[in-house]
């Protein structure tokens, strides 16, 4: 699966999520017994349904910005350590001491902090999708290690980081 | 606060006024209750600062809030919600043309400006909008229809 697919196929697992959800409410409000037979749904009051369905879409929106994440930073590397072997393989007179200290960046480069392998796409991407995915690393840091005596750094609406993601993803394929 | 954050949130505050102040008006019209609560928010940015909510009541039945969300918000400049019983709708505050990207190619060994690419499309004009976020990326204007709309796909109210 290529980059911005996989990133692609969480975006559109929380689509068809936030439809369900949707679909259950509309059910809920129209009183359709038979579609919640067998769902955890029956026999639970009408609102603590309503809060539970609400408070599933907030942990949801957080999830997939967690998820897309890892599977951004995920394919940043692969990119990262492929584009090292390149560079090893289409230089033809390399020496060994070439070779050592590539062999040593690739074997490093998952330790690499998330921030500063996107900088090094800085000459090649729009300065905004820089900013933008920085942005969204420190919000996708306070929802994983959540404190609540942190304030929030600025929020990230799911479907603007799919946006940004895909296609920091898109134009650093084209970059390499 | 730098200046320009101060800026920024004053900015914020002084847009959710104006949103709230519609909101009200058109409630009031359709015999709706509007009442209002203060909250803090914390931001890195701005720090914690009080901001007041909105409670819609129709005869004493809570339909729905208008919560503020934050002026910190990626991709907008600020950002407030309207929660009802069962869902959520975002409303964002977005300046016209709304977040994009500067393109730019290497010409003649020059980095230069090719084009800019937006995110959404139909934001026309600054202001408050709502954006069809689970479909195609398109922004609506936040008025009086749309707002009724929303109202009754987050809560039981019915239009009438």
């Amino acid at each position: 699966m290529s980059a911005p697919d996989a990133i692609g196929e969480i975006w559109r697992t929380y689509q068809v999520t936030v439809d369900c959800l949707e679909v259950a409410l509309d059910d809920i409000k129209l009183g359709r017994i038979d579609s919640l037979q067998g769902t955890g749904f029956m026999d639970t009051p009408i609102d603590v349904v309503r809060r539970d369905i609400r408070a599933s879409r907030e942990t949801l929106n957080d999830h997939t910005i967690l998820s897309m994440w890892a599977v951004f930073e995920r394919e940043m590397v692969a990119m990262l350590e492929s584009e090292t072997r390149n560079m090893l393989n289409e230089s033809p007179h390399y020496s060994t001491f070439n070779k050592a200290l590539l062999d040593k960046i690739e074997a490093g480069i998952e330790y690499w902090r998330a921030d500063e392998m996107i900088d090094l796409f800085k000459p090649a991407l729009p300065i905004e999708l820089i900013g933008y995915a920085k942005q969204i690393k420190r919000y996708r840091d306070w929802v994983a290690h959540r404190n609540p005596k942190k304030p929030s750094p600025a929020k990230v609406p799911p479907e603007f980081a799919y946006k940004v993601l895909a296609e920091v993803l898109k134009q650093m394929n084209l970059s390499c | 606060m730098n200046e320009t954050n101060e800026h920024l949130l004053k900015e914020y505050l002084q847009n959710v006024s104006v949103l709230f102040a519609n909101i009200e008006n058109w409630s009031v019209k359709r015999g709706l209750e509007v009442n209002t609560t203060t909250l803090e928010i914390n931001e890195e940015e701005y720090g914690t600062y009080k901001i007041e909510k909105l409670i819609l009541t129709d005869a004493g039945h809570s339909i729905a809030e208008i919560i503020p969300i934050g002026c910190s918000i990626v991709g907008s400049y600020g950002r407030v919600d309207l929660v009802g019983l069962m869902n959520r709708e975002v409303i964002s505050y977005l300046k016209k043309g709304g977040p994009y990207i500067t393109q730019s190619e290497l010409i003649d060994g020059v980095m230069k400006e090719v084009h800019k690419k937006y995110f959404y499309r139909d934001i026309n004009d600054t202001g408050w909008y709502w954006i069809e976020s689970t479909r195609l990326g398109r922004a609506k204007k936040f008025d009086e229809a749309l707002f009724f709309d929303l109202l009754a796909s987050v809560s039981d109210y019915e239009r009438a």
